[in-house]
């Protein structure tokens, strides 16, 4: 064991079944949290049944997936509608390989990190066009180009927040941008860059209030209205794994990572104060989805060119002469 | 490449069916929209997939035996439904109805058309993806049946009116749990504006959208709400009005443009003047007797015929009741309020988006079954 | 200016929802968890109709005399009686109702001249077949007399 370890490849190899198994686990975990958090907010219990607090719930309904049989359509694309939800879900786990859960746990601290982190997580938008185009069916094309001029809204405000923080440390390393936050958190110093990340964050993984690709009510359910089973189940799954990953970068990038406040650690180890903030950023994503109306998807997107992309670049233009003047 | 090809691209417009299954067309409506990319350029809506024949069922009913159906035209507001047609029934035949009967029908009508307008508050904010108001609304409405179960003895499809009154008397229970909800009700307005009327995403969704002109309103036979949202001072209670709702205070809240929030918010103040209707009439409460004495037990009425309008929660409907001096009706037919509102529509969604389709579709508030009948 | 004041009072505006919302998380949930937890029918709740039964003589009054089979809009009612020497009387033997087909108007209740007729408190009435929403009320009497 201590020699498999040892080597690089045997790192990455049982990492890699790490990912997996917790990617699986934690969007499980996030369904059942997602409904507990609905629930609650709208006077109700949520699951229950199943398990002790209805924690197995989202196995069960996962093992129904299963079960389903897989349904293609007749006039679909079947090499697209068959690759879609693979190519949807490949790169959403990706990110785990470079997140820094605690000091030692990034499987691998490549010193481009965040630029693997933000390349891989825009071929999702390729994957839900894909899906779209391919099931041949009206909703799912609009829901597709939706989500397409989205994406291309939003990554950049998304970049030019997170060129802030990267300005300020002058690394793209996931590890030395949490040790640059040891004594104050980003957030404190960059409250309009953590804004808009995010929000930028909140649209790039189609949540409410700017879940307009799926938008049930209009579009019946966007993009994946043809897939059926576990591929339907894969897009469910990658939607909630990609909240999770937004979330532990805006963790990283704003919330100082596995450190306590100011340095501070009060004893706890670093992986639970991570997991914390993230699950919390988690949580704040959860409640909004049950408190906002949708966004019109010509609305989102002069939102994104008129508020987020100005204000975006006027604090990475700010931050940049307050760097050359210190 | 792109050059060497001389045929030009051409984007085409294309039909989208939304609908008779889709999550936001209430029932069983289809829309037929010709759509060029997102925008609409026609839209069709086509009806008849709720279809139960109310109207030819009546010819075979006698006059007491049509009434658990009214209540079903219109499952979202029965009781006004079931109200009005024993009013039509009542002015064909000549008889005077007691006082305390009429109040407590107007009474039952008022918890009637809130709970109608709740239900279309949380239905129009699930069209524009807001779910939580939805249960709130729930949570207020569930009242209100309670309320309405504890005298009728039904949710939903009341049954309670009778042709010369009401089927029994109310309690001190009921009234005590009415003017309770009408404090609950308005302890609740504020939530209600912090979440959905002053949030600035709704704000955005339903100014200037789907604004149906005064003169179109008018000429498509728009009534309800959605006329008073253009401006239209109309309403039923107060243009003819009946049973006792001259003798109360309440105003017709009006909108300016007749665009989404103009309906929103008359719907809303609509809800405020019921309530105050409802304290009222709770307070000049007479005392006396609840069904009209001489009812005969056969109903024949004479013969002729009776037009009877009333306002229902979507706007004016009417029980137009011929009779030819038989315990048979001749013909009954049904004005609903939702079929001239949604044929306004083919002049409102042209050249709107998707999403306000689907926005404009919730803000008028139709009910399928009821435009099938 | 404006543009500066349109994003901070949108921004409140949606601090304020949120603040909605998070507060409803800690107050009680009003569901009811039905097949464990269970209300009261209200006191006029109208399920199928019954038989009535009288405390003096312990039985029901119904004669089969048909006026709640002729009053009901939607002919659910079917019975039978016959004469009871004994009591030299007519006496139902069997009453049908299908319940399937029921509005629950409640005319057969307010119609019936011997007023034996009332709604029972009955709520759980899903079946597998339409066959069962058809009741013998004379038997469904003997039965809950037991």
């Amino acid at each position: 064991m201590e020699h498999i370890l040892s080597n690089e490849l045997g790192r990455l190899i049982v990492g890699l079944i790490v990912v997996l198994i917790f990617s699986q686990l934690n969007a499980l975990f996030l369904v059942w949290l997602e409904r507990k958090v609905a629930g609650h907010i709208q006077l109700r219990i949520g699951p229950k049944e199943v398990g002790p607090y209805g924690l197995l719930q989202t196995i069960v309904d996962g093992l129904k997936l299963v079960g389903k049989e897989l349904i293609t359509p007749k006039r679909a694309d079947r090499i697209l509608f068959i690759i879609a939800p693979v190519l949807v879900f490949v790169p959403v786990l990706v990110p785990f390989i470079v997140l820094p859960f605690s000091k030692s746990l990034p499987l691998n601290d490549m010193n481009v990190g965040l630029l693997v982190i933000f390349s891989f997580s825009t071929i999702n938008v390729l994957a839900i066009l894909i899906g779209g185009w391919g099931s041949n069916n009206k909703y799912a094309l609009l829901g597709a180009i939706r989500s397409v001029a989205q994406n291309i809204a939003y990554e950049i405000p998304l970049l030019l927040s997170v060129l802030s923080v990267v300005l300020m440390t002058k690394t793209l390393q996931m590890s030395k941008i949490v040790q640059a936050q040891g004594s104050y958190w980003f957030f404190l110093i960059q409250p309009i860059a953590a804004l808009t990340y995010f929000i930028c964050a909140t649209a790039e993984t189609n949540r409410a209030p700017f879940d307009i690709p799926e938008a049930e009510s209009e579009l019946v359910a966007g993009f994946h209205t043809e897939f059926s089973g576990m591929r339907f189940g894969l897009f469910f799954l990658a939607e909630y794994t990609n909240v999770f990953v937004v979330c532990a970068v805006a963790t990283t990038l704003f919330l100082g990572g596995w450190q306590g406040p100011f340095g501070f650690s009060l004893g706890i180890p670093g992986i639970i104060w991570f997991l914390a903030k993230t699950y919390l950023l988690v949580f704040v994503i959860m409640w909004f989805r049950w408190t906002f109306p949708r966004l019109r998807f010509d609305q989102l997107i002069s939102f994104s060119w008129k508020v987020l992309i100005p204000l975006a670049l006027a604090n990475l233009i700010i931050t940049a002469g307050v760097i050359k003047l210190i | 490449m792109a050059t060497t090809n001389s045929e030009p691209v051409l984007t085409k417009e294309y039909f989208l069916n939304l609908g008779p299954q889709h999550p936001s067309t209430h029932g069983v409506l289809r829309v037929l929209l010709k759509l060029d990319g997102e925008y609409i350029v026609e839209a069709d809506p086509i009806i008849g997939y709720g279809h139960r024949g109310h109207e030819k069922m009546a010819e075979n009913r006698t006059y007491k035996q049509f009434m658990p159906n009214p209540s079903r035209v219109d499952y979202l507001s029965g009781f006004l439904y079931n109200h009005g047609y024993v009013l039509a029934v009542e002015k064909l035949m000549g008889l005077e109805v007691p006082e305390r009967a009429k109040y407590i029908r107007v009474i039952c009508s008022e918890l009637n058309r809130i709970s109608s307008h709740l239900l279309w508050f949380g239905t129009f904010l699930m069209d524009l993806g807001a779910f939580t108001p939805f249960l709130y609304c729930f949570d207020d409405r569930e009242v209100i049946l309670d309320l309405l179960d504890y005298i009728t003895g039904s949710r939903l499809t009341y049954c309670y009116c009778r042709i010369g009154g009401v089927a029994k008397d109310i309690d001190d229970q009921f009234i005590e749990g009415t003017l309770n909800f009408i404090k609950r009700l308005r302890s609740r307005w504020t939530d209600y504006h912090n979440l959905v009327t002053k949030n600035v995403i709704f704000i955005h969704r339903v100014k200037d959208i789907g604004i149906i002109d005064k003169n179109i309103a008018l000429k498509y036979g728009v009534t309800g709400p959605n006329l008073r949202g253009c401006g239209v001072p109309y309403d039923v209670r107060k243009a003819e009005p009946y049973e006792i709702y001259e003798e109360v205070d309440f105003e017709i809240p009006v909108g300016e443009k007749g665009d989404i929030w103009d309906r929103y918010m008359v719907r809303l103040n609509e809800m405020e003047q019921s309530c105050r209707i409802i304290e009222q009439a709770i307070k000049k409460l007479p005392r006396g007797p609840v069904k009209a004495s001489g009812v005969p037990v056969k109903i024949e009425p004479p013969k002729g015929e009776v037009y009877f309008p009333f306002e229902s929660a979507r706007g004016e409907a009417a029980f137009f009741i011929v009779s030819d001096g038989t315990e048979y009706p001749y013909r009954i037919r049904i004005r609903v309020p939702s079929f001239s509102n949604l044929q306004a529509l083919t002049e409102v969604l042209p050249g709107t988006l998707v999403a306000d389709t689907i926005a404009i579709l919730g803000s008028i508030d139709i009910v399928v079954p009821e435009i099938d009948r | 200016m404006g543009y500066f004041k349109d994003i901070l009072v949108g921004g409140w505006s949606l601090v304020k929802g949120l603040e909605v919302t998070i507060k409803r998380i800690y107050r009680p949930v009003v569901t009811l968890q039905y097949p464990r937890h269970r209300i009261e029918m209200s006191p006029s709740y109208r399920g199928h109709i019954e038989l009535k039964r009288f405390p003096d003589t312990g039985t029901h009054y119904c004669v089969a005399c048909g006026t709640c089979m002729r009053v009901c809009p939607s002919q659910v009612i079917k019975l039978q009686g016959e004469k009871d020497k004994a009591l030299d009387a007519k006496r139902v033997v069997h009453y049908y109702i299908d319940f399937s087909h029921c509005s629950l108007c409640g005319l057969c209740v307010e119609s019936c001249p011997m007023q034996t007729l009332t709604f029972s408190k009955e709520y759980e009435l899903a079946d597998e077949s339409r066959w069962d929403g058809v009741i013998d009320l004379v038997r469904y009497f003997e039965e809950s007399a037991r």
